[in-house]
């Protein structure tokens, strides 16, 4: 897989999107995470474990607690939104040149 | 690039058109025949008036475009903010050029896209990207998933 698909693929879910979100203000353990993520300990687990996968997240265990962080460099495969952008406009316009086409003079 | 510095980047891209200056406009400023190409809009060319793209709405973005027209000059220029989805303070450049053949040089610059290294707003910005750009690869991938 693709690393852009395992990124989109982590952040589609809006639960992880949303932990996600939550981490890019600061550092955080599981149960920091809990209650403002609205869904129980091992769920939260389950998907920081994905979005670790995703290289999206790192851990820090200190103790029993595992501190989990956003690691800059996941977001990586998503500089290209411009490009993105980009092929929008491309569409897009192919899309106003057939419009154009069918419009009278 | 340093943290400070607010770089910008922008997206330009140029079509020769058969078709004259003033039906290339029409399709440029009519809601009509830009919901047929661009997307559905209230857009009403007056200088300073707000104005909307509606897209589909998806996770993380209601599907609005938030825009504000800002220069209009007929059959030559058309200039509005486009912003939504936290990509705010781009602004959309339309510019038409006859040509000898009596055909237009449509050219289109997308300004103002910000390239600073903030975590938070490299989300938010990329928020956008992905269901406004990529939405069928947003889609498959989810639809593999189900």
């Amino acid at each position: 897989m693709l690393s852009q698909d395992r990124v989109f693929r982590a952040l589609a879910d809006p639960s992880r999107r949303a932990l996600f979100e939550q981490l890019t203000k600061g550092e955080a353990a599981v149960r920091d995470l809990t209650p403002r993520a609205g869904i129980s300990q091992p769920a939260v687990s389950q998907h920081l474990a994905v979005l670790r996968e995703a290289g999206l997240v790192d851990e820090r265990r200190e103790g029993r607690l595992v501190y989990y962080r956003v690691k800059l460099t996941g977001l990586r495969p998503l500089v290209d939104w411009i490009a993105h952008y980009q092929a929008f406009w491309v569409e897009r316009l192919e899309g106003l040149r057939a419009l154009l086409e069918e419009m009278d003079e | 690039m340093n943290d400070k510095a607010e770089e910008t980047q922008s997206i330009s891209m140029e079509l020769d058109l058969p078709h004259a200056p003033a039906k290339v406009w029409r399709a440029l400023t009519e809601p009509a025949l830009l919901a047929k190409w661009l997307m559905s809009t209230d857009l009403d060319p007056v200088i300073g008036k707000a104005f909307t793209f509606k897209a589909p709405s998806g996770p993380g973005w209601d599907g609005t475009v938030n825009c504000k027209m800002q220069e209009i000059e007929p059959h030559t220029r058309l200039r509005y903010s486009w912003g939504g989805g936290g990509l705010d303070d781009t602004v959309v450049t339309w510019t038409l050029t006859p040509t000898r053949t009596g055909g237009t040089l449509l050219r289109l610059e997308h300004s103002g896209f910000r390239t600073g290294k903030g975590e938070a707003r490299f989300f938010q910005g990329a928020k956008m990207g992905w269901q406004f750009m990529v939405g069928q690869r947003l889609g498959a991938v989810l639809a593999e998933i189900a």
